[in-house]
């Protein structure tokens, strides 16, 4: 063993050396022949010739020398490159097989890294924190239905931290929207108002400059932010002098005393700290008082050896106190510490499982097809091969020479794939969810996905061409039956079914998604958006009619309305409301979002009032505290009852009893869910917020408006920051899922379709030129070319059939599953229907053309060679 | 002796055989297999050389440059202990094969 190491070790590092010493080896046996000769008598010349002459051909005796002294691998190791060499030759003799094979499967390994990346991203790994065991995030949640959780206010928070230092460390984070004014534009983005502990609590330090202390959370103390990395080099183009500086927030300025890492942008952690790009100290801007004011969020640090058991224990016991306090606004309330996940939503996941499960239907589609296809192209070499076994090769090596090909063309589309995942993350196309990158992860699970499909689509055909390449096929001319061994027109059959079927069932994917978007778009109940602009302001209750009556003045617009929110995209904030009624049950509390509208929004929305009337201006003037309820509160707490004359409150709130002026139709959310949400419409100015959101209805498109309103508004208060859009755009972009979606499906179906209609067009040129000797005899014989066709047509058309039904079905059973990201659409039988027809058609074509082909067999040309 | 060819399999044996008396250079191994042979094995000379580093890599022999008789560098090869061992092996599976073979050669019709 020592002694094979040491003469393999020789033989690598003293290559050089070995060939001089073999040279001189044979140069002296050939003159020592040559001597030996001479003395017998011949003359040198003769000698030295005859020498050589018995010693035979050098150069193959020290070929072989040098394979004596190797070890197997590095022969193995040459073989194996000339097998590699050899595979790109007889691919290069198809090019067309080959470049539809790299690009089909590059493709499909690359939407499989891309989808894989997001969701390793989202939901497979841990959140990037130290000891992320020990965080925390607190929330509250109602006694009686701990299903629901309510944001916290800051003086819960502080009551919170007081109480439970022993336990843990809080820290609060109320995310806002700033604006930064620069000497220009004011830019609106979002930032958040922070404990000055809260970077320690998540244990993530500033990269630059230095986080927040304690004296910065004082009221009073100079105004400092820390900024994010994304804002930096957005703004400031990554200048180190920016610590330090200046920087005007709202109005005031505050110095820059940090920059946070660049990998806050890992979308986890961005969305832990609501995707804020500023932070600012939290108690400079608090309003204690405002009870409503319910946007704090706390995340905690345990402290050493507390369990999670133990702080939710504290947090119950300091809830208890609470509620026995004076304050209303605890009442059956508790506080539970939980794990620190990142919330994403079950549609979100359910919408990542969709796309992986779409992505990995193709890359089985796509194996299906290069392993069909290599079937068919070994099996046209079994006669070579059944020969080549005869002689003595070995059944590994020529396994290892047929799978080479399918290792080229794997090993080829690889870095394909990479690349194009790679551009399709940074392209932020369709997912509507950026993540980015192509880690290591994601790389290893590429080489994965490859070596899995080189192992089905090529090892599996080339063990089986070998296996039933017998020594019968050489057996003279198989005339009274195929070439075709049964189990290879079974096994190519079979793919190409089944490569039918997966491309049918992300076609009918497509079209229901299609449906669901369509759908989603146009529902019945949500108002027309057609004519509506919004704009979003910051600002204050002030400039309210003085903005209504710019954008009044505006071309085109016919009425003008502001509220403080409308829960379109999400389900919005939800208050408690008392009401004054005997029958209603004290342990059933309604919630409600309470927004504050002007008098014409309504008529803004063409949403119709269906009972009573909207609040008028004299209501506003007077200060009478009214409320329009929309129909889903109403039939909610007073069902069958006119609501008209009733009385709310606002729980918690100092307020008065508001009476009940109207109810109004339901403005359905824009979610699947299309859930309604119990609404309280009051006065815009007894509940003004800190941002307002401008409703224009105009006549025509409202899209020429939007930078005249813009303008308008800025030039009200260049301080304010404002966002102008469609309303029709906002839908869009709330449907952006549904769409992406469709897009997705469209997309990986056409594909499929087109690939699998690549699979019959290959089978069926297969078996027509496996059959061809056959196809002569019959044409010689004086069969009619058009029953020829009719038969190849039949085989193929069945293989589509089978494959089409096995779809549906499989469509039809996994529909169960995507439901829930469907706008109420379960089955579509058009769409069902359209998707056969467009397969009937391809696939025809595709199966007719071979068929055809079989027709113009030339019986001279094909009797000939069998 | 009319020279015949070998059979397959006793290259290695034959070499090592010649060594065991001295250590021989290529050429010498060639030599003295047709010597004590009466001329009747000529070992083709293309397989010499590629049987010899094939025993040296697995041991059996071992090699260095030496001075031949007319004072000209050349290879000489030695035998190992290992190798040694071979032979021995080797030469008594030949004598067991021959015998059998011989045996079974002799039979006589009638005698089973």
């Amino acid at each position: 063993m020592l002694n094979r190491l040491r003469s393999f070790l020789r033989a690598i590092a003293g290559r050089r050396r070995f060939e001089d010493e073999m040279s001189a080896e044979v140069r002296f046996h050939l003159d020592a022949r040559a001597a030996d000769l001479e003395r017998l008598g011949l003359s040198r010349a003769d000698a030295a010739r005859r020498a050589r002459a018995e010693f035979g051909g050098v150069d193959v005796m020290k070929e072989d020398a040098r394979r004596a002294r190797r070890l197997g691998i590095v022969e193995w190791g040459r073989d194996v490159a000339g097998d590699v060499r050899r595979g790109c030759r007889t691919l290069s003799a198809s090019p067309l097989f080959a470049g539809i094979s790299i690009l089909s499967m590059g493709l499909s390994i690359g939407a499989n890294v891309a989808v894989f990346a997001v969701v390793d991203s989202l939901l497979l790994r841990p959140l990037p924190l130290a000891d992320h065991d020990r965080l925390v995030s607190i929330r509250e949640l109602r006694r009686s239905d701990p299903t629901v959780a309510r944001p916290t206010s800051y003086a819960t928070f502080e009551a919170w931290r007081t109480q439970a230092a022993d336990a843990m460390e809080l820290a609060a984070l109320r995310p806002t929207t700033v604006r930064l004014t620069d000497g220009g534009d004011a830019d609106r983005y979002a930032g958040a108002r922070v404990s000055w502990n809260l970077f320690g609590v998540l244990d993530l330090q500033p990269a630059f400059g230095r986080s927040l202390i304690s004296d910065d959370d004082r009221p009073g103390a100079q105004p400092v932010a820390l900024l994010s990395d994304a804002l930096w080099q957005e703004r400031y183009a990554g200048r180190h002098d920016v610590v330090g500086s200046s920087m005007v927030i709202d109005g005031v300025a505050h110095t820059i005393v940090g920059i946070m890492p660049r990998d806050l942008s890992h979308l986890a952690l961005r969305r832990t700290l609501f995707d804020s790009k500023v932070w600012i100290p939290i108690t400079a801007a608090v309003d204690r008082d405002r009870a409503r004011d319910r946007t704090v969020t706390v995340y905690a640090r345990l402290l050493d050896d507390i369990s999670r058991e133990a702080a939710n224990t504290r947090l119950d016991v300091i809830a208890r106190a609470l509620e026995a306090s004076e304050s209303t606004q605890y009442e059956g309330w508790r506080a539970t510490a939980d794990t620190l996940t990142v919330g994403f939503s079950s549609t979100t996941r359910l919408m990542l499982t969709t796309a992986m499960g779409a992505v990995a239907f193709l890359l089985c589609l796509v194996c299906a097809n290069l392993a069909s296809l290599t079937l068919a192209r070994t099996g046209a070499r079994r006669r070579d091969i059944a020969t080549r076994l005869a002689l003595g090769a070995s059944r590994p090596r020529i396994v290892r020479q047929l799978f080479s090909e399918t290792a080229v063309l794997v090993a080829a589309s690889l870095p394909l794939g990479v690349a194009a995942a790679h551009l399709a993350l940074q392209s932020d196309a369709g997912l509507a969810v950026t993540i980015g990158v192509i880690d290591s992860r994601a790389l290893w699970f590429a080489i994965l996905v490859a070596i899995g499909v080189g192992v089905l689509a090529g090892l599996v055909p080339a063990l089986l061409a070998v296996r039933s390449s017998r020594v019968t096929t050489l057996a003279g001319h198989s005339r009274s039956h195929t070439t075709v061994g049964p189990e290879y027109s079974r096994l190519s059959g079979g793919l190409v079914v089944a490569e039918v079927a997966l491309a049918v069932t992300l076609l009918i994917g497509a079209s229901l998604f299609a449906r669901s978007f369509q759908q989603a778009l146009h529902q019945e109940g949500t108002f027309d958006t057609s004519h509506i602009l919004m704009v979003t302001v910051s600002g204050g209750t002030g400039v309210i009619d003085e903005s209504i009556r710019r954008l009044a003045a505006l071309p085109g617009v016919l009425s003008v309305a502001a509220s403080t929110s409308i829960p379109l995209r999400t389900a919005g904030a939800r208050t408690p409301l008392v009401i004054d009624h005997d029958k209603v049950t004290a342990g059933n509390p309604i919630t409600a979002h309470v927004t504050g509208v002007t008098a014409a929004f309504f008529e803004s929305l063409k949403v119709p009032i269906t009972q009573g009337r909207m609040f008028s201006p004299a209501d506003v003037a007077a200060g009478t505290p009214v409320a329009v309820v929309n129909g889903t509160l109403a039939r909610r707490v007073w069902p069958g009852v006119n609501a008209i004359g009733a009385r709310v409150r606002i729980a918690g709130a100092s307020g008065a009893w508001l009476t009940v002026v109207g109810v109004s139709e339901d403005i359905l959310s824009w979610d699947v869910s299309n859930r309604p949400v119990p609404t309280v419409h009051v006065p815009y100015a007894h509940a003004a917020g800190t941002e307002t959101r401008l409703i224009v209805r105009a006549a025509g498109d409202p899209s020429p408006l939007i930078r005249p309103a813009r303008d308008a508004m800025l030039e009200l208060d260049p301080t304010h920051s404002v966002s102008a859009t469609t309303m029709t755009a906002e839908h869009h972009s709330a449907l952006s899922r549904n769409r992406s979606l469709a897009w997705l499906f469209s997309l990986i179906g056409s594909i499929a379709l087109l690939l699998a209609s690549f699979g019959v067009y290959g089978v069926l040129s297969y078996f027509v030129s496996a059959r061809t000797y056959e196809i002569g005899v019959r044409a010689a014989l004086g069969a009619d070319g058009r029953a020829l066709v009719a038969h190849f047509m039949k085989m193929g058309m069945r293989m589509l059939a089978a494959g089409a039904l096995l779809g549906t079905a499989g469509a039809l059973a996994l529909v169960g599953i995507v439901r829930g990201l469907l706008h109420g659409v379960s089955a579509d039988p058009i769409g069902i229907a359209g998707v056969v027809a467009l397969l009937t058609l391809i696939g025809a074509t595709a199966a007719w053309l071979p068929a055809h082909r079989a027709a113009t067999v030339d019986p001279l040309i094909a009797l000939r060679d069998p | 002796m009319k020279p015949t060819g070998l059979l397959p399999g006793t290259l290695d044996m034959l070499i090592l055989k010649a060594i065991s008396l001295e250590p021989l250079h290529g050429y010498g191994v060639l030599l003295r297999i047709q010597q004590v042979s009466d001329e009747a094995l000529h070992i083709p000379q293309g397989s010499l050389y590629p049987a010899l580093y094939r025993l040296e890599h697995a041991g059996l022999i071992s090699s260095e440059w030496g001075e031949s008789d007319n004072r000209r560098r050349a290879k000489y090869y030695a035998l190992t202990e290992p190798g040694r061992r071979r032979l021995q092996d080797e030469q008594a599976n030949w004598n067991r094969m021959t015998k059998a073979i011989a045996s079974a050669m002799a039979a006589v019709p009638g005698k089973g």
